[in-house]
């Protein structure tokens, strides 16, 4: 008797001290504002946030609002590519979701990465973590790991200048890459062309967000149209290789009939080929208005 | 794989310090492994695109080795690459599950990875479902000790499985078990009563979560979650009566929309059986009870919990079209059962009887209101809304009545038939926001004829139709079986009723098995239909896919 009384006070205590230890409870305000550091310094930090969604994806248009919401709060510190890809992005063959915002390099971008995969919406800050598999992040979890890459060691600074003839619908975007500290990396450069303010029917299943089931006159932004030099890039960086203090690199592109030179970005980002994490990033209206 | 090597090396240290002890030549190593195999070839009708593999993997192999009270085991896991349906950040190969364990008198302890279940597993429950992919075993330490007779006591901390790594989060949990009539001993004639009770917490660091409508309001997020749950089951000549109720603290999270109201959830049933009737009746609560080791992720991964769906899960294809998966956040579900033979030997129940099964099962919302006049319901950052947990709301998720008879004709000769109506709630439950409820008559028929000691076939016909979704299907299937060693399937699925006749398509399927003792190869061409599994009411979709399969089992 004696040893079930020691026994069952030892089993007492053990689920007090655990109690006691394992829960936190969050009294009301449940949030605070925060500042946000809209500052840009000399070698600026900028983050890509690829953002994978599609036409009939009803939890798409909630996520939009998250990278819409983090982008008017970071300014250009942030980048949004909008890939379409995998089944939401699909065509119907009539009926309202008719159009096609899928291109090669967002089909093989979404093929190797796995990310419609697993379903959609869901995305990737700087590809960062490709291989343990972490790479996939729930639009939860993109502020987060956004500013967690904002801190991080400015290694490269990209920036580009556009040139826009209307007449022949043509591009030249020269893209340079300085490099701030040595990167004893292998690097290549991608460069892509992405569409803002495309009016289309998107599905959504938020009445807060917008009409349910449809919103016919969604507004779908930074939408990749595709890339401009290659899908994975151009070699900018061998390792065992010295870097140059810059290096500048010229490119052309025809836009086609569809698209909206004005609504258009040039978006430019050095990765690690062998990692797929994005060093830095930068992007660049087509047509810089006053 | 170094932390792997690392294990294996300690577990061998540990063997070899027992060879003084005990001959390592008397352990039984036992095992089994499956590969399933899919060669796809494109089929943009049906919605089967390319797979630039051709061909995709999934094979594992389980070896265990026992000595006495002491037990090893690993599993190798091989996904080159995952067949569609499956994540693919399973991709690779290696060994993510691996143990000891021994017992030494009233302990059992187990290092390593392992599955565990408190209760129903509303508080706590890793399990592997290979069908699904899914796993969320425990990587840590268990200690399961029996003080007394009656008493169980379990404490278990560790991180989950995610794909090859561990989830960010630390789960910890205590779960006690007390089976009174064993502990007090003179209780003959008395119910037999056993009680119980877990407590598990989670550990997860805070991160940079914005909410409001600017995005610019941090979230303040509680870093250790926990749950704790009380159980009771009466057991008394044949009725059986138990019950469980989990309460959750606050736990924001990407499923709910980072709310901050607790969570709780109600399980209760009650049964009757005796020889040729048995009788169940559940009903379940469940408000907000989604608790992850990861509280930004929404998929199938990293479950510390597990919501059992109160629901039949059908065996026939037809049936099982439209399958219920357990909504987390909310819903208030009924199920009951009647089993019922009759009698051999009676003038309707011939020489061996009527088997009669008889289920019901309804889901329904949960009745939620705003918290006050300004916050809308399911704010991120608030508590997020009331309800009135025993309110079953109009809002219908599932519902589904069946009837199934089972009859022996003869030694030769037994046959089947079933027929489920359901009501499926296809923008909740699939997200297909906007398309109406999908109201569906299936009828089953399936006979089975020896025609000689061993050999038989199988015929199965069924048929569903709804006005909704896809339309009507029908299919109809052929086996051979020539035991002990080969059988033989044809199948054939037809959308005979899909609105668009450019869609009326027909999925026909051949397999072949062949099973030499405990090794089972089966081959089979054909096409698959788009469609989703689920077990216990989790979920995997499946594309379509038009190909050859192979699947190929073997144990020692």
């Amino acid at each position: 008797m004696r040893t079930k009384n020691i026994f069952g006070l030892l089993v007492t205590l053990s689920v007090l001290a655990l109690w006691n230890i394992s829960c936190d409870k969050v009294e009301e305000p449940f949030t605070r504002k925060i500042f946000i550091d809209t500052t840009t310094q000399d070698h600026q930090k900028k983050v890509l946030l690829e953002d994978y969604t599609g036409h009939t994806c009803v939890n798409c248009p909630d996520a939009a609002i998250i990278a819409h919401n983090l982008k008017n709060n970071l300014g250009d510190k942030l980048v949004i590519i909008a890939v379409h890809a995998g089944w939401f992005s699909t065509p119907t063959p009539g009926g309202d979701f008719t159009a096609d915002f899928r291109c090669e390099t967002g089909n093989t971008w979404d093929a190797t990465f796995g990310i419609s995969n697993v379903g959609n919406p869901n995305g990737m800050v700087n590809r960062k973590n490709f291989s343990t598999a972490e790479h996939i992040l729930a639009p939860a979890a993109w502020s987060g790991a956004v500013m967690q890459a904002l801190n991080e060691e400015v290694l490269t600074d990209v920036s580009i200048s556009n040139t826009y003839t209307a007449a022949d619908r043509k591009l030249t975007t020269d893209v340079t890459v300085d490099f701030v500290e040595t990167v004893d990396k292998n690097l290549n450069l991608i460069v892509v062309l992405t569409e803002s303010g495309i009016i289309a029917p998107q599905k959504n299943n938020n009445a807060a967000t917008g009409p349910t089931p449809i919103i016919y006159d969604y507004e779908h932004n930074h939408v990749l149209r595709g890339s401009i030099n290659s899908t994975w890039g151009t070699p900018i960086a061998v390792v065992g290789t010295a870097n140059p203090a810059s290096l500048k690199k010229t490119f052309t592109y025809n836009l086609s009939a569809g698209f909206v030179a004005e609504n258009c970005h040039v978006v430019a980002f050095v990765y690690d080929t062998d990692t797929k994490e994005v060093l830095q990033v930068a992007e660049k209206e087509l047509i810089t208005t006053k | 794989m170094r932390k792997f090597y690392v294990a294996v090396c300690a577990v061998i240290l540990s063997l070899s310090g027992m060879v003084s002890a005990q001959d390592l030549t008397q352990g039984k190593i036992s095992g089994n492994l499956q590969l399933d195999a899919q060669v796809y070839r494109p089929d943009s009708a049906i919605g089967a695109f390319e797979v630039s593999e051709r061909m995709l993997m999934n094979s594992f192999a389980n070896i265990h080795y026992s000595l006495g009270s002491f037990n090893a085991g690993l599993r190798f896991e091989s996904y080159l690459n995952p067949i569609q349906g499956f994540d693919k950040r399973y991709k690779g190969t290696g060994v993510p599950f691996w143990f000891a364990s021994w017992e030494k008198e009233s302990f059992a302890i187990t290092v390593g990875h392992f599955y565990e279940q408190f209760g129903s597993g509303m508080a706590l429950r890793s399990y592997e479902e290979r069908n699904l992919g899914y796993d969320n075993a425990i990587k840590g330490a268990r200690v399961i000790f029996r003080p007394y007779q009656g008493i169980v006591l379990k404490a278990l901390i560790g991180n989950q499985r995610f794909f090859w790594e561990s989830g960010p989060g630390i789960v910890r949990g205590i779960d006690g078990d007390f089976a009174l009539n064993d502990i007090f001993k003179e209780t003959t004639g008395l119910p037999r009563v056993t009680i119980g009770g877990s407590f598990v917490s989670k550990f997860e660091p805070s991160s940079q979560i914005l909410v409001g409508e600017n995005g610019d309001e941090l979230l303040i997020l509680p870093e250790n979650v926990a749950a704790m749950s009380g159980r009771v089951n009466v057991n008394h000549k044949g009725f059986n009566v138990e019950g469980e109720y989990v309460y959750k603290y606050n736990d924001p999270s990407a499923v709910n929309n980072f709310i901050y109201k607790n969570g709780q959830s109600l399980l209760v049933q009650a049964s009757y059986s005796t020889k040729g009737l048995g009788v169940i009746l559940s009903g379940k609560v469940t408000d907000n009870m989604s608790f992850k080791s990861k509280r930004t992720e929404k998929g199938n991964v990293l479950d510390i919990n597990y919501l059992p769906a109160l629901t039949r899960q059908h065996a026939y294809t037809l049936s099982a079209m439209y399958p219920y998966a357990t909504q987390p956040n909310g819903e208030f579900a009924i199920q009951s059962q009647v089993n019922y033979k009759i009698p051999k030997g009676s003038m309707l129940g011939g020489k061996y009887g009527i088997d009669i099964a008889v289920n019901f099962s309804r889901i329904t919302e949960l009745s939620r209101k705003p918290v006050n006049a300004t916050t809308p319901i399911g704010e991120g950052g608030t508590l997020g809304y009331k309800t009135d947990f025993f309110k079953m709301s109009d809002s219908p998720y599932f519902q589904d009545f069946n009837i199934e008879l089972q009859h022996k004709f003869n030694s030769d000769f037994k046959a089947l038939v079933s027929w489920v109506n359901l009501k499926y709630n296809i923008d909740v439950i699939e997200g297909h926001t906007g398309d109406p409820m999908v109201n569906a008559n299936i009828l089953i028929l399936d006979a089975t004829y020896k025609f000689s000691k061993m050999n038989a076939v199988k015929g199965e016909f069924q048929h569903l139709s709804t006005k909704q979704d896809k339309g009507n299907w029908v299919q109809g299937m052929l086996e051979f079986t020539f035991a002990p060693t080969w059988f033989v399937t044809v199948v054939d699925q037809y959308n005979y009723g899909n609105d668009d006749k450019d869609r009326r398509f027909h999925f026909p399927t051949v397999a072949v098995g062949y099973t030499q003792n405990s090794n089972r190869l089966q081959i089979g061409y054909g096409k698959q239909r788009e469609g989703i599994i689920c077990v216990g009411g989790v979920c995997r979709n499946v594309p379509a896919s038009n190909g050859l399969t192979i699947t190929l089992t073997s144990s020692f």
